[in-house]
């Protein structure tokens, strides 16, 4: 039974991104974990920079150990006026360490994650669609953080929307990818081999940003799209994640 | 009929992606989702019957500040409670 810790509850912006702990139970062997987001805003005010940052780390390490989590999932929006900083480089931290860490309470997303890394064995990129273009099948993703280890290298940024604390800035290895989501309640799943075109880094977004070349993602995404975030993971496995679950 | 939505998350300035025609605003439920954080706001409009899931939705999105983001989450919970929407990128 795998244990993913749900620290705080899910972002109040997810309004369809709702799990079934009995159905992720009964199918995955997941038991999901409530843990008080205070666990993590006790820190009180850290050092607003890189240093900070990795005090959020370790009580997110210590989390971990305390409570024998296999993955986990932040309310990480409440750090921003609390903590004074971001859950961004735990996350990637945590994700390089093989322990997949989604942001903002999202279960749906971190059961995708877990799944990318039964199915691959590598960690995914938890992203948000910011631009689509219909006539070419480019589509551009973007989030705050990705694991250390997708990325050839990265800078260092302020978070998007607070414009505090510390965000990260990646540049993936162009070539193969797998764009996936699994519903909650496991009842629908989305999974497409895609290619990684380019990477870009403008303002007004998330900061990591990826041009993705899609088929069948922009058509599913305008209108029965399974929520907001969604995973990308290194390789073409789009028939294995459409198996994974029978 | 035409709904702005927008949320304190975002600071940024503002806009509609592109011109809406007027007929087709009278004619349908229009819904801006200018930024990421207004799905809960999206909800309070629908408690407070100023949308319906009886007709379509159409959501507008812009290339900035997390609207198609947020629009993707609106849209999935119209799905969910057997609405119709769609998401509209350009005119």
């Amino acid at each position: 039974m795998d244990r993913l810790g749900l620290i705080g509850k899910p972002s109040d912006w997810l309004i369809a991104s709702h799990y079934d702990a009995s159905t992720l139970r009964e199918r995955m062997h997941i038991e999901l974990v409530e843990i008080p987001i205070e666990e993590v805003t006790s820190l009180g005010e850290v050092e607003g920079g890189e240093q900070g940052a990795l005090v959020i780390y370790e009580r997110l390490r210590a989390i971990v150990d305390q409570y024998q989590l296999n993955g986990l999932t932040l309310r990480c929006f409440d750090l921003l006026t609390t903590v004074k900083n971001t859950g961004c480089i735990a996350l990637a931290k945590l994700n390089a360490e093989g322990i997949p860490a989604a942001c903002e309470g999202d279960v749906p997303t971190l059961i995708t994650m877990m799944m990318a890394k039964n199915i691959t064995g590598c960690p995914g990129f938890q992203c948000n669609p910011a631009r689509v273009n219909t006539e070419t099948g480019q589509m551009l993703w973007a989030h705050c953080t990705i694991p250390y280890n997708m990325v050839e290298s990265y800078t260092l940024d302020t978070h998007f929307e607070s414009g505090i604390g510390v965000a990260i800035h990646g540049e993936l290895p162009l070539g193969d990818y797998t764009l996936v989501k699994v519903s909650g309640d496991l009842s629908r799943i989305f999974a497409e081999d895609v290619q990684l075109t380019r990477n870009q880094y403008e303002p007004n977004l998330c900061r990591t940003q990826v041009w993705l070349q899609t088929k069948q993602v922009i058509p599913y995404l305008l209108s029965k799209p399974i929520a907001n975030h969604h995973v990308l993971v290194r390789g073409h496995h789009a028939q294995s994640f459409l198996k994974y679950l029978g | 009929m035409l709904i702005t939505l927008s949320s304190s998350l975002h600071k940024e300035q503002l806009q509609l992606p592109f011109e809406l025609d007027d007929q087709f605003v009278q004619d349908n439920q229009v819904v801006a989702v200018l930024t990421g954080g207004s799905e809960a706001l999206f909800l309070q409009q629908v408690e407070q019957g100023h949308i319906t899931l009886d007709k379509p939705i159409y959501l507008i999105a812009s290339e900035q500040s997390n609207s198609l983001a947020a629009s993707c989450e609106i849209l999935s919970w119209i799905n969910l409670h057997h609405g119709h929407g769609q998401i509209r990128t350009h005119r």
